[in-house]
């Protein structure tokens, strides 16, 4: 192999395992491989590299030589571009894995060369840097997506609000909205002053493309715009109860705003179905509290579970029942007797242990916030994959804190997960540094090993484009082939795997490097240690057998 | 711009989660922990997945570490805790800092673990996602760790040092307390060696990778035990501690994947809801565990040597006793031991719990900020969002600051 050099450790922290870098070096000097062998380089860094300059470098080490800066360095000294350079890490891979230095040693050769095999078919392309529009698309004009609109638009970037005509709060958000009736509208208000806020009314038929430099939409009555960065910020609404009569959350705090006396019993049941989330349990709290004190109505709380795990909720709880709110922890055999709106509930107090039963003149069952049909539509025009109940963030933790399934669409506040106010407005911040960060003056850096379509043998099926996770494949209808949104592709490598006319390979790294790879492995004998736990685990594998040692 | 200092206090997840971002932010920050290690407590947890992720959050945390590894920006600064601290007339800060390093240089360390096997006192402790420290409360000092190091990166005897940390900003972020169970003699902690803790249990299951080994044979019993330290005024904190549900049950379901033929009790007061897909969640491991509703009275040794837990029996009236070969305390989240001198040296304001109040730029002309499971109790992905929404908050500071 010409242009390959091997820079590999000494393994001199490992004296125990005794591994012979010598006569490994000149066995792979007959492969055509070249190696250094370096002495204690994380401790001690490289020499001899200049030589290496110009050439392909693998590097055969452990972690502490990323960590201590070591493959920085290199790179920056001779500007090794990605192609030029790939890095090992033989100690996890192969050297904790063994005892004994034969095993070792045939180990880090099969590796070794199969590695120089993939860096020699690595092909140099210039990094690619994509600088998105700088404009940003807020859907959702409620608290979420005002607030998130407010706060972009303190930070200089021209934020075009989505107005849509769902409801401007969620649950969570309930008890606040009623106590700060102001609050959407100053947040309206603050983004209608701002230089660069706009307001445009949501109708229907708006298209979305994804572009290289962003999300390119247009609106049913010819309105073209080109957004860098897109926030889906919907409110949530509540459906009706299936119990004819009952009122949901958002109708009882209706009721409330309109100052509504609410004597008589007011019953609150939750968990039925399904376990209630803090954010509306804080709802229930502060509704339960207001009928007492205000209206000096009866409530009765019915659930499961008390959640109490957000900040001084626990102490909202406390006021509740010093306010005089009765709450029962149902056991399962609950009954709900439903005559036109008129409620019989009967059941067990798991805490006093005596059955209970009350008539009450109002029951308020919270409902499961849904995304309105507008909103899904919008989600849909974007690619957007709605999770769990309709959330437009997977319940993935490295989605945290903002991201989609597609680059450069956020989700904020109510759109993500239940929120009450203080978390949204964390929310929001975190929101702004992701939004600023995708509209980086400077650009971002395109993934390597993106997807190559090949065109003539693209039948056009785009099967790519559908089952692609992150909207990164698109049609090219000129071209009568798939083509890729560099931008967005997270070199997840699905297209390729699944395009039935072969016509896609990851650049940088074509089908026959790999195989040339798989070749490589397959030639010498299988050494790895048995999987511990099974029969023929015991000591650690014999020599092979003569022959098949390359 | 000039570049900008900031100064993170406690190398934690949410600590990691600030450092990561602002140092790719162009500012230049130190990382200051009083441990040998960054990654706080929850470095010591395992992931709880069995077939499907389960969202502990553990592997976050993993992440940050290993970027933080490849941070070229961030200075750390182990072993060391702040001892002053000045507003400079600038509106910048001067911290005084104490070091006292560790005998293992972490920076020379290879981690290939010769002294781990060499110790005979247990002393090396290996940091998962990390190298090794020695623990010099059970270091007795006989050498062999000297000796058997190829790095020569042991010295027994290190003198401490004072250095003084100038900085723009101040990020305090420096944790919490886990309770302690023996304060309160009903728990039984301490007295009996099969009453353990959370924190414990994560070491057992996942650092020693068993539990006793009666407990996993035919008729083995286990205990959980919910609020303990928690939601409880005669404890000191009536609040919820929002982790231990969670953890809890993810443990018991990996528990129970590992020993189907455990049984585990459940002994709570509320359930508390966690993620979006808790309904799901819940729906499996409720019908692994026996669920009981009652706080227990006492955890109290039986004659034959296992302990006791006695309860009000929640079905029928009066109480009920049951031993269990590994009972669990799911202890909760306090304030730092040290969190009231930190308040004050700082100068942050504190709440009635004794966290510390959300400060976003106070002090006279701003500057500190705080993160994390210091101000109120928080998991891992709670701190992971904390950390960034305040790392925003800086950066927008800093932009500001250069017009």
């Amino acid at each position: 192999m010409q242009g390959v050099s091997v820079v590999m450790c000494d393994f001199s922290c490992q004296p125990r395992k005794k591994v012979d870098c010598r006569s490994l070096r000149k066995e792979l000097a007959k492969a055509g491989i070249q190696v250094v062998v370096a002495k204690k380089p994380c401790r001690q860094g490289i020499e001899n590299l200049d030589d290496l300059q110009g050439e392909k470098v693998l590097f055969a080490g452990c972690p502490l030589l990323e960590e201590n800066g070591l493959y920085g360095r290199f790179r920056e000294r001779f500007s090794a571009a990605p192609a030029n350079f790939l890095d090992l890490d033989v100690k996890r891979s192969i050297l904790d894995l063994y005892d004994d230095a034969k095993s070792i040693e045939q180990a880090l050769s099969r590796s070794i060369k199969a590695h120089a095999r993939i860096l020699e078919a690595k092909e140099a392309e210039a990094t690619e840097t994509v600088k998105p529009e700088a404009k940003v698309l807020v859907y959702g004009a409620g608290y979420s997506g005002l607030h998130a609109a407010a706060a972009l638009c303190a930070t200089d970037v021209s934020v075009d609000v989505l107005e849509t005509s769902g409801p401007t709060v969620s649950p969570g958000c309930l008890a606040e909205a009623l106590r700060n009736r102001d609050a959407v509208r100053k947040l309206r208000a603050a983004v209608e002053q701002s230089q660069n806020g706009v307001f445009i009314p949501h109708r229907n038929g708006v298209r979305l493309s994804a572009l290289e430099n962003g999300f390119h939409m247009r609106t049913g009555d010819g309105m073209e715009a080109l957004y860098g960065a897109v926030v889906f910020a919907p409110e949530r609404v509540e459906g009706p109860c299936a119990e004819e009569g009952a009122l949901n959350l958002s109708a009882l705090y209706a009721a409330l705003e309109r100052r509504q006396q609410l004597r008589g019993i007011t019953a609150f049941l939750l968990d039925r179905g399904r376990p209630s989330t803090p954010e509306v349990v804080r709802d229930v709290l502060e509704a339960a509290k207001i009928i007492r004190d205000a209206h000096r109505g009866e409530v009765w709380v019915l659930l499961r579970n008390v959640q109490v795990s957000l900040q001084y909720q626990e102490e909202l709880y406390g006021d509740c029942r010093d306010a005089g709110v009765v709450f029962v922890k149902y056991r399962e055999d609950l009954s709900l007797v439903d005559d036109y709106g008129s409620f019989d509930i009967a059941g067990h107090d798991e805490q006093v242990h005596t059955a209970f039963s009350i008539h009450p003149d109002r029951l308020v069952i919270p409902q499961i916030p849904r995304l309105p049909a507008e909103a899904g539509v919008f989600a849909a025009a974007l690619k957007l994959r709605l999770e769990k109940d309709e959330y437009s963030q997977s319940d993935s933790l490295w989605n945290l804190p903002n991201d989609t399934n597609r680059t450069g669409v956020f989700a904020v506040g109510s759109a993500r997960s239940g929120m009450i106010p203080t978390l949204i407005r964390q929310d929001v911040s975190s929101l702004v540094a992701a939004v600023e960060e995708r509209l980086d003056p400077a650009g971002f850096a395109v993934e390597e090993n993106i997807p190559v379509v090949d065109a003539d043998k693209c039948v056009y099926c785009l099967t790519c484009v559908r089952v692609c996770p992150f909207g990164a494949m698109a049609k090219d209808p000129e071209q009568g082939a798939a083509r890729v949104i560099a931008s967005a592709c997270r070199a997840c490598g699905i297209c390729v795997a699944e395009c039935p006319a072969e016509a896609l390979e990851v650049r940088n790294l074509r089908r026959e490097a790999l195989f040339s790879a798989v070749e490589a492995l397959a030639e010498a004998p299988d050494t790895r240690p048995p999987a511990a736990g099974s029969p023929a685990a015991g000591p650690p594998a014999a020599a092979p057998t003569s022959g098949g040692d390359s | 711009m000039d570049t900008a200092k900031v100064a993170v206090i406690g190398a934690g997840i949410s600590g990691l989660t600030v450092a990561n971002a602002l140092s790719t932010a162009s500012a230049e920050v130190t990382l200051i922990d009083r441990d040998a290690h960054p990654g706080g407590r929850s470095v010591f947890y395992g992931c709880k997945a069995v077939d499907t992720c389960v969202r502990c959050g553990v592997c976050l945390l993993r992440d940050a570490m290993s970027e933080l590894a490849q941070n070229a920006n961030v200075n750390l600064l182990l072993s060391s805790s702040p001892v002053s601290f000045h507003r400079r007339e600038d509106g910048g800060f001067e911290l005084g800092m104490q070091t006292r390093p560790n005998p293992i240089d972490w920076r020379q360390c290879t981690s290939c673990g010769y002294c781990l096997e060499a110790c005979p006192q247990g002393a090396v402790k290996q940091i998962p996602g990390w190298r090794f420290t020695i623990d010099t409360q059970v270091c007795d000092e006989c050498g062999k760790c000297v000796d058997a190091c190829p790095a020569s990166a042991i010295q027994l005897h290190r003198e401490p040092t004072r250095t003084t940390v100038d900085a723009d900003y101040v990020v305090v972020a420096s944790g919490f307390r886990p309770f302690d169970p023996a304060v309160n003699r009903k728990w039984g902690y301490g007295s009996n060696p099969r009453v353990i803790h959370g924190t414990d249990l994560e070491h057992l299951f996942f650092e020693e990778k068993y539990l006793p080994r009666d407990l996993i044979e035919a008729d083995g019993k286990m205990a959980f035990i919910q609020c303990v330290g928690s939601r409880n005024v005669m404890e000191g904190r009536s609040g919820c501690s929002r982790v231990c549900c969670a953890y809890a049950l993810r443990m018991a379901n990996r528990i129970k994947e590992e020993f189907p033929e455990l049984q585990v009790d459940f002994y709570y007061m509320d359930i508390q809801s966690f993620g979006r897909n808790f309904p799901e969640f819940w729906q499996d491991v409720s019908g692994k565990i026996n669920l009981i509703r009652s706080n227990p009275i006492s955890v109290k040794t039986g004659p034959d040597g296992r302990p006791v837990v006695r309860c009000e029996d929640p079905d029928e009236p009066g109480c009920r006793e049951s031993s269990y070969d590994l009972v669990s305390l799911s202890h909760g989240i306090e304030p730092e031991v040290d969190s009231a001198e930190l308040a004050e040296l700082i100068g942050l304001d504190v709440n009635a719990d004794g966290f510390f109040r959300e400060a976003d730029g106070v002090g006279s002309d701003g500057g500190v900020f705080v993160a994390g499971a210091c101000k109120r109790p928080m998991r891992i992905d709670d701190s992971v969002e904390d950390g960034r929404a305040v790392s925003e908050k800086i950066l927008e500071r800093m932009r500001e600051a250069s017009g």
